[in-house]
């Protein structure tokens, strides 16, 4: 008897040690911003309460951490001159388009960091050279967030179109260069790649020749490449989703010109006009149901869809129709510009990137409440939000989070301050914040 | 004097040889335009309230003495520490939209000494004002407009805000009735006559790409009561008489479909229309605007304003100097005398 409780005590603690909370390897993590409760996690901090540890990290990206066991993965961008300083907030960079090209040597660095102590257990330079495209001075050349899977880590730079694998130890198991070309008002790139089973794949939209690849994880072989009809329809930085429905496993790649359904080899399932010019939010799924949106303020329409799984050809919208056989439902004005929704339970919730909360039934699109505004001390917000213990996080640019309390009434909570800005979304693990601002890394939990 | 009367008289007999008329449609009355004067500096901006010219280029509001058009003569300037998107004058002070520095008020009654009374910092970018009786609403690129009380213009108070949907372009305000627009679509109408919460009595998203908005005198002897909306090069009017039901009027589309800044005086609309110089609107009847004049200009117009006898016209390139001090390029502001003439 004492040894059979010993033995389901040591399974279930092996399933603890193995529990989707432990690792956080991809943007967003395994389940788009939801975490399974943990009394551990913090719900509040600030500079100096609940921090466990903060390392500087040099060079600029706004990727978010993956974590992997006590592995903490960022990327960066290093320039070798002065680059132009990122500006918090929406705002209108006028007649240039906040367009900035860097005549700098960059270094393009990956930097695993001990969970622990917060210490550079490596750094690998991936290439050097002065970056052959421009970006927009709130992006990064090194926006894309790696993926992990325990043996290797994978990453993107799209800026100088490298693909590359490293193993846990920081060293490259293999390259691949793609092409890196000019993007739409040189904003640059920031669709994240994805891991599915054994292929990497990667989109890069530009306004030359906007393709979609998949490589071999082990060897970096390109297994296939699709052309992506979305050389007019202006930049997508939205990252690619895996949809495992009932039904198969899809490639959903959200985009300005059709929102497009790829079976595993590229080939196309569905696809849907109706989105609006420059994609950031990523899709993803829940309650059998994938969601994805568009959203920039200066446009119309800035929708939200529902889809269910199935479709095939054309699933787009009539005039003035608001769902079909495929589209559950659809919001015209709900899109947002950078921002990715969440759902948490049976809610939608949009999190506004001028600092606003609405919450949607998840099922039915209906309202469950309007517009809130978050607080009047809340600047712009570029991260996407998080949930954990019944609470929603939304970090603003400026370095605070917002707490929000999760279900039907909106409810400020708190405020966890860190004065500096922060654009990447935080990873969630191991009982642990792991929150990227421009300079630094937190680990967070609660003390 | 005003500097209407200043002109020298016999000015509109030796105008007939330089003006450009345009009378398409046949009707009793055409706009007559004559240059009177220059003003040698570039702008981006321009207005004009008395017998002073107030030009904005980058950061930099310069104030010109106009009462003699003919030989206009700078006063001074004020700097900020931001681009300036856009100003109202009221008596002697400068209301200013002044990007992430927000709302600055300038006290101009020494033209040649500007002083700063008060700021405020909006959200975002102030990008557009307007002033409502001792209220200023600020169009502010991050939260919408934003509500500010200046009856003390040594320290401005923020009341409220209202969120737009878009990106707040412009607004604008005649008495208590005023405006605003953002991109994509939308015109919000604000009727502050009526007490009650600081929001839009009416919502209409059917505008064009809005980036600015003109309002009518309520008060002018024309009776006329529209908003002009400038945006995908055309003009946009919507009919206000009742705030509440704003309807579209008309869209016209102007000869080079430029239409980029707009100044309106009674019935007509001076709109700058980029290559193809100054057009005169007759809005008599909002749903049928008729051109009803022009003035060719050698480089492309891009602001305007007018009082009920001049309208500046800002044209050619700008460029800020470095130090934002002052303007530079090979821009001008064109100053013309209008009037209507009959058939």
């Amino acid at each position: 008897m004492r040894r059979a409780v010993i033995v389901i005590v040591g399974l279930v603690l092996a399933a603890a040690r193995t529990s989707a909370t432990d690792q956080w390897p991809s943007f967003r993590g395994p389940d788009a911003g939801v975490v399974a409760d943990d009394a551990n996690l913090p719900d509040t901090w600030s500079s100096t309460e609940n921090i466990v540890w903060k390392a500087d990290l040099p060079g600029l990206s706004w990727s978010s951490p993956v974590v992997w066991d006590d592995h903490i993965i960022v990327t960066s961008a290093i320039s070798a001159g002065q680059e132009a300083t990122p500006e918090k907030g929406l705002y209108d960079p006028g007649d240039q388009h906040g367009k900035t090209r860097s005549t700098s040597l960059n270094r393009w660095m990956v930097y695993d960091i001990d969970f622990e102590t917060g210490k550079i257990r490596w750094s690998r330079e991936l290439a050097q050279k002065v970056p052959p495209t421009g970006r927009h001075v709130k992006n990064s050349f090194a926006s894309e967030t790696p993926v992990i899977d325990g043996e290797r880590i994978y990453v993107y730079f799209g800026a100088i179109g490298l693909v590359a694998a490293l193993d846990l130890t920081g060293q490259t198991v293999w390259t691949q260069q793609v092409p890196a070309h000019e993007t739409y008002f040189d904003m640059g790139t920031a669709s994240s790649p994805v891991l599915y089973k054994d292929r990497v794949y990667i989109v890069h939209d530009n306004h030359s020749d906007s393709f979609m690849a998949a490589f071999d994880k082990r060897t970096g072989a390109q297994i296939w490449k699709v052309k992506r009809d979305e050389d007019k329809t202006a930049a997508t930085w939205s990252t690619p989703f895996i949809w495992e429905n009932d039904r198969r496993t899809e490639l959903i790649v959200s985009a300005s010109g059709q929102v497009r359904s790829y079976d595993l080899d590229g080939r196309l399932l569905w696809q849907l006009s109706g989105m609006t010019f420059l994609t950031a939010p990523s899709p993803f799924a829940r309650h059998g149901l994938l969601y994805f949106s568009s959203g920039y303020p200066g446009a119309s329409p800035r929708p939200v869809y529902a889809v269910r799984p199935g479709a095939t050809g054309d699933i787009s919208l009539k005039p003035d129709a608001t769902s079909n056989d495929y589209i559950a439902w659809y919001q015209p004005t709900l899109g947002t510009y950078q921002t990715s929704a969440l759902v948490y339970g049976d809610y939608y919730y949009t999190l506004l990137d001028r600092g606003f909360l609405l919450c949607h039934d998840a099922r039915t699109g209906k309202e469950i409440y309007g517009r809130q505004r978050i607080s009047r001390e809340a600047g712009g917000f570029t991260a996407s939000p998080w949930a954990y213990n019944g609470k929603i996080f939304l970090l603003s640019e400026d370095g605070d989070t917002f707490v929000v309390q999760a279900g039907p009434e909106f409810k400020l909570l708190g405020k966890n301050s860190l004065d500096e800005m922060s654009l990447a979304t935080p990873a969630v693990a191991r009982g642990s914040v792991i929150l990227r601002t421009q300079s630094k890394l937190y680990r967070i939990a609660r003390r | 004097m005003t500097c209407r009367e200043r002109l020298a008289p016999g000015l509109w007999m030796l105008a007939c040889g330089v003006c450009l008329l345009s009378n398409a449609s046949g009707s009793a009355q055409s706009a007559q335009l004559v240059q009177v004067g220059v003003i040698p500096a570039a702008a981006e901006k321009v207005e004009v309230s008395g017998d002073h010219a107030y030009l904005v280029t980058g950061r930099t509001l310069a104030i010109f003495d106009i009462s003699n058009p003919g030989t206009p003569k700078r006063e001074g300037e004020y700097t900020f520490p931001d681009k300036i998107w856009g100003i109202e004058v009221v008596g002697s002070l400068v209301y200013a939209a002044v990007d992430k520095f927000g709302l600055g008020i300038v006290d101009v009654s020494n033209a040649s000494a500007p002083q700063l009374r008060g700021s405020l910092k909006t959200p975002g970018q102030s990008k557009s004002i307007a002033l409502t009786g001792s209220m200023a609403m600020v169009a502010d690129h991050m939260s919408g407009v934003n509500f500010v009380d200046v009856s003390d213009p040594a320290k401005p108070v923020f009341l409220d805000d209202f969120f737009l949907d878009g990106y707040a372009r412009a607004v604008a305000a005649r008495g208590p009735i005023a405006a605003a627009v953002d991109t994509p679509t939308g015109l919000y109408v604000f009727d502050f006559s009526k007490p009650g919460k600081r929001e839009p009595v009416a919502i209409r998203q059917s505008a064009d790409r809005p980036g600015s908005v003109k309002m009518s005198d309520p008060n002018a002897a024309s009776g006329l009561k529209v908003a002009v909306l400038l945006g995908g090069g055309s003009l946009q009017i919507y009919d206000i008489a009742d705030p509440a039901a704003p309807a579209k009027a008309a869209t016209l589309r102007t000869p080079g479909a430029r239409a980029q800044d707009a100044a309106l005086q009674g019935r007509l609309a001076f709109v700058a229309d980029g290559a193809s110089g100054l057009q005169v609107v007759d809005l008599e009847m909002p749903a049928k605007p008729r051109i009803i004049g022009e003035f060719k200009t050698t480089m492309p117009a891009h602001a305007v304003a007018a009082t009920n006898t001049l309208v500046l016209v800002a044209v050619g390139a700008v460029e800020e100097s470095p130090a934002g001090s002052s303007s530079a390029g090979k821009g001008q502001v064109l100053i013309l005398e209008h009037r209507l003439r009959a058939q």
